[in-house]
């Protein structure tokens, strides 16, 4: 009797176990075969999360959102160089923070970063890389976000790259 | 004494396996539901981002940066749909026509005729399943240029846009 209830209680603890495992497991099956879709999309997700809580933060908390966002965004193009999607988001990302920047009157800064975005987009064709420009599209690009966040919808409606449903 | 150890580690060994043979059960019946979600949604995911860069270097950039990324998302979306991800059919159908519709015009501006009729039946293709079927050639075209007159209006914050012509917008099927 005693040797059952301990088999049984092994069983229950293995599949406690299994269904812990299991969502790990299957991030780990994704990773090996096809690990340029789950990169993405973990970066879609971080993307949302930065460019969306960051319009109902104060600049300085933005900016130290941005910075690590810019980090992180600056490691994968590190492992991916070629990737010229990469190259656009540190590029925007860069005019997000000197925005931010600007916000808080460090000028110097603010500069620094804008001539960063200018570098990245320029390098990708763009044809008008002005500061005015740039922070206008940024505004445009985040007020889309956030109508999106507050919907809870994949995409705007008004984006028309985006998915949504027709 | 040894009897007894054996008999232990017998035991022991048994309770191993009912724990490891309950957790691939578990974990493998949960992974077999839980895995096409995770692609799904991942692929959903990606096409957005993808998506979103396409746009803009569409929008903003120059005609071969912007037809090289429109290609990659084509791709992607090609992609999606040969793997059965669960993106919405007329999303996927719609956001391919799009994509297509942009490639005709990049080709047209180039004057690259043999691919823009390519691209311009592929757009209409896929955008006959999401309820543009009977829309004249002529019209889908007025549409496009309607479209990306409220894109620059929008994204280049071009204030002496050309008269919208007239003509089926797609997105009055959204």
């Amino acid at each position: 009797m005693k040797r059952i209830l301990i088999r049984g209680v092994c069983a229950i603890m293995g599949v406690l176990f299994g269904y812990v495992c299991a969502p790990a497991v299957s991030v780990w099956i994704l990773q090996s075969s096809q690990p340029e879709i789950l990169a993405g999309s973990f970066l879609a997700l971080y993307k949302n999360t930065v460019v969306c809580d960051c319009l109902n933060m104060s600049p300085q908390e933005r900016k130290e959102k941005l910075s690590r966002y810019i980090s992180a965004l600056q490691e994968a193009e590190k492992k991916n160089p070629a990737s010229k999607m990469l190259s656009q988001e540190v590029g925007l990302a860069h005019v997000r923070l000197s925005v931010a920047e600007k916000q808080l009157g460090e000028q110097v800064q603010a500069d620094e970063q804008m001539g960063m975005a200018r570098e990245h987009l320029t390098s990708l064709g763009w044809s008008d890389v002005s500061s005015t420009h740039l922070a206008s599209l940024v505004a445009q690009l985040d007020s889309e976000n956030q109508q999106t966040d507050a919907k809870g919808k994949p995409a705007p409606a008004n984006r028309p790259s985006s998915i949504h449903h027709p | 004494m040894r009897m007894k150890t054996l008999k232990i580690a017998l035991f022991c060994l048994g309770c191993l396996s009912v724990f490891f043979l309950a957790a691939l059960i578990t974990s493998g019946l949960r992974i077999r539901r839980e895995l096409p979600r995770l692609k799904n949604s991942s692929t959903y995911q990606y096409a957005g981002l993808i998506g979103d860069y396409a746009f803009l270097q569409y929008n903003q950039a120059s005609s071969e940066q912007g037809r090289a990324a429109l290609l990659e998302y084509a791709d992607v979306l090609q992609r999606a749909r040969a793997h059965g991800a669960n993106v919405p059919g007329k999303v996927l159908n719609f956001q391919l026509g799009l994509t297509y519709l942009r490639l005709y015009r990049l080709a047209i501006a180039t004057h690259d005729l043999a691919k823009a009729s390519d691209y311009l039946s592929a757009g209409q293709k896929e955008m006959s399943s999401v309820g543009h079927k009977d829309i004249p050639t002529e019209e889908l075209i007025e549409a496009m240029q309607k479209r990306e007159a409220e894109e620059d209006k929008l994204y280049k914050k071009v204030n002496n846009v050309p008269p919208l012509l007239s003509g089926a917008d797609h997105r009055s099927s959204q």
